[in-house]
Order: structure tokens, then C-alpha cells, then sequence
């Protein structure tokens, strides 16, 4: 069958001109995007509230893991970045004059040093056997610990010259 | 199919890359660039199948806000003009679907309607008053062969129909159209005698 045709009946095409082109109302696009903002908004809303409840899930989960590890086995680990307080140390170190020291504090900055030096060669070590963990952690501890008494040792010297 | 005028002021209008992008982006800029484009095709189209203003500008939100929620499914495969033209399209036969008046796509509903009285034959006819006379879904089938160049199985697929069954909403919708429109015949000249 034709697309003009009904059962065999041709059907003559009619003559229809164009259609009119109409504007819509010029509210249309205000409404619109009315419409839209106001979706957005409750899509943002609707995420804001998701998101604090991940977030207030997340640390009700943390809470009760570290209870749960508080429970079985003691005290939580004590999360402390030796190796990033021990930089910070050396920067403070090296902020100060490095002036000479005396007295008790003369004597405990060259026991530090000496120290450091051992330290240091140890962490070496530790990196070229692979960097165990537990290993370089104690080191970097041990560094930190070092510097922190060079540093109030130099701290002192910086008083006391000051006096 | 009829000429529906030039192509660059429809569906057929090119979108910068950088405004689809921006739009996919959320930005209610793009989006009012967006409808200065097609908003008035989208209309139109919408109030050729409906035949009723409020009922076309509640559609073409409802297929805006469709169009920015799913824009960043848009990958740029078909023109965007045509995409939009089909999110249209369909929007505006899931709204016939929903009428109430569904029954009036009983083809028997066409002989319900009444003839032009005006009607000029010769001319190119108002095809706006003529398709005002049709029921719903007669007068979407004839817009969207007719003047928007759909093919028949196209129509199905639309519709949920087979292809005989627009062939004939579009066959009997044009033919009572035509019978609209054919010169009544007048009465016969009573011949004179002198």
C-alpha cells in the first residue's frame, strides 16, 4: 500500500501550505530555568545530605574499629611519622646559630652528634637491606629523639649567650 | 512531504561544541543558549501534534529539563538538533497517550468532524485550521509524515503499532481532509428562456 492509498483508493495529495511558526510565551524560559535551578538545588541538597551521612558513618566505622582493636589488643598504636618529626627538628636545628655551646650542653650536643652520626648510618643500612618497616620507624625515632635534646641544647646556648 | 521552511531556523540548527560542552558542564548559560536555539522548534512541533498552547510550553519544559539531566548522555552521534527532535517527539506521544481523549483515535472519530466552510479549494490551504480539525493522534501522524518526514515504520515504533496502522490514520486522515476541502456542489443553473 502507498503512503496516499486506502484499500486501493488512491487519495489525491492535498494541497497544504506551510504552518505558521508561533513563539512561545516569553515566560517560558524564566519557568524553565526556575524549574532547573530549583532541581539543582535539591540535587545539591540531596548530596550534602549523603555525603554527611557517609561521613558520620565513616567515623561511627573508625570509632568502633579502634574499640574494636582497643578491646583485643591494648592500646591503640601510637601513629606518630618519626621520619617527618625528624625533619621538622632539623629544620628547627638548623634555624638556630650555630653557635658554640658549653658546660653540660657542650657535652650533651657532642653526645647527640656522635649519636646521629650512628643513627644515620644505621637508616642507611636499613634502606639498602630493603627498609623494613619496624626497622627504619625505631631509627627515625631514635633521630627525632636526638635532635629534639641537640636542639634544646642549642636552645639553652642561645639563652644563655643572650644573657 | 511539505517544504517546512528553511532548515537553519529548526531542528536542523548546528550548536557549538564549546555551548554542548558547557552545558554537559551544568551551566545555566549554555542551557538558556540551548533553548534560544530550539526552543521555538520544540514548540512548534509540540503544538502541531497537541493543537494546544498551554499543553505544547508544559512540554517543552518538560523535555528542557529532560534535555539538561541527560545532555551528558549526549555523545555527539546524531546532530543534537535531531536528538532533542526525538526527545520531542516522544514526549508528545507519551502525552497523547496519557489524554483521556484517546478514544477520539477510534478512526471512526474522524467522521465526527465538521466541514470547512471557507474553504478555498485552489489555494494553498490553512493548514493550521485544517489539522485543528483532527483528532490528536490522526493529527500527529499526519504532522510527523507529512511535514516532519517521518516513514511509516518510524510511526510504528513510535507508536507501539504496526506500519498499516498509521498508513491508515494518515490515509483516512488526509481523505477526510480532502472532503473537507472539495468544492460542494452548488445548485444546477436553471437554464433561462427568452
Amino acid at each position: 500500500m502507498s503512503d496516499l492509498e486506502l484499500n486501493g483508493e488512491a487519495l489525491p495529495r492535498l494541497p497544504l501550505g506551510r504552518l505558521p511558526v508561533i513563539d512561545p510565551a516569553p515566560d517560558l524560559w524564566p519557568r524553565i530555568a526556575a524549574a532547573q535551578q530549583l532541581r539543582m538545588r535539591r540535587a545539591q541538597a540531596r548530596r550534602r545530605v549523603a555525603f554527611a551521612g557517609s561521613a558520620a558513618a565513616a567515623v561511627v566505622l573508625l570509632v568502633a574499629t579502634g574499640i574494636w582493636f582497643g578491646g583485643e589488643h591494648g592500646a591503640p598504636r601510637e601513629a606518630v611519622d618519626w621520619q617527618a618529626r625528624a625533619q621538622a627538628l632539623e629544620l628547627q636545628l638548623r634555624a638556630l646559630s650555630a653557635g658554640r655551646t658549653a658546660g653540660a650542653a657542650a657535652l650533651l650536643a657532642t653526645t647527640a652528634q656522635n649519636e646521629l652520626v650512628l643513627v644515620d648510618a644505621a637508616l642507611q643500612a636499613a634502606y639498602d637491606d630493603g627498609g623494613d618497616r619496624e626497622r627504619t620507624e625505631s631509627l627515625w625515632k631514635r633521630r627525632s629523639e636526638l635532635l629534639g635534646a641537640l636542639l634544646q641544647a642549642r636552645s639553652k646556648n642561645v639563652e644563655i649567650s643572650r644573657i | 512531504m511539505i517544504n517546512t521552511g528553511d532548515p537553519a531556523s529548526g531542528f536542523a540548527q548546528r550548536v557549538d561544541a564549546a555551548i554542548l560542552a558547557r552545558a554537559q558542564g551544568g551551566d545555566m548559560q549554555a542551557f538558556a543558549t540551548l533553548y534560544s536555539t530550539f526552543g521555538r522548534p520544540c514548540f512548534n512541533l509540540a503544538l502541531r501534534i497537541l493543537g494546544n498552547r498551554a499543553l505544547a510550553e508544559d512540554l517543552v519544559q518538560e523535555v528542557f529539563l529532560k534535555m539538561f539531566s541527560s545532555i551528558r548522555s549526549y555523545r555527539g552521534d546524531a546532530p543534537f538538533g535531531s536528538w532533542l527532535k526525538r526527545m520531542t517527539v516522544n514526549a508528545t506521544i507519551d502525552q497523547l497517550r496519557s489524554q483521556r481523549h484517546d478514544a477520539e483515535t477510534d478512526s471512526d472519530a474522524l467522521l465526527l468532524l465538521q466541514p470547512v466552510a471557507d474553504a478555498a479549494p485552489a489555494a494553498v490551504l490553512d493548514a493550521w485550521s485544517l489539522l485543528q480539525r483532527l483528532p490528536a493522534r490522526a493529527r500527529a501522524v499526519l504532522v510527523l509524515h507529512e511535514y516532519e518526514g517521518y516513514t511509516h515504520a518510524e510511526l510504528a515504533e513510535l507508536f507501539g503499532q504496526s506500519e498499516s496502522y498509521s498508513k491508515s490514520i494518515l490515509a483516512r486522515a488526509l481523505r477526510r481532509l480532502h472532503d473537507l476541502i472539495a468544492p460542494t456542489p452548488g445548485p444546477a443553473p436553471c437554464p433561462t428562456s427568452n
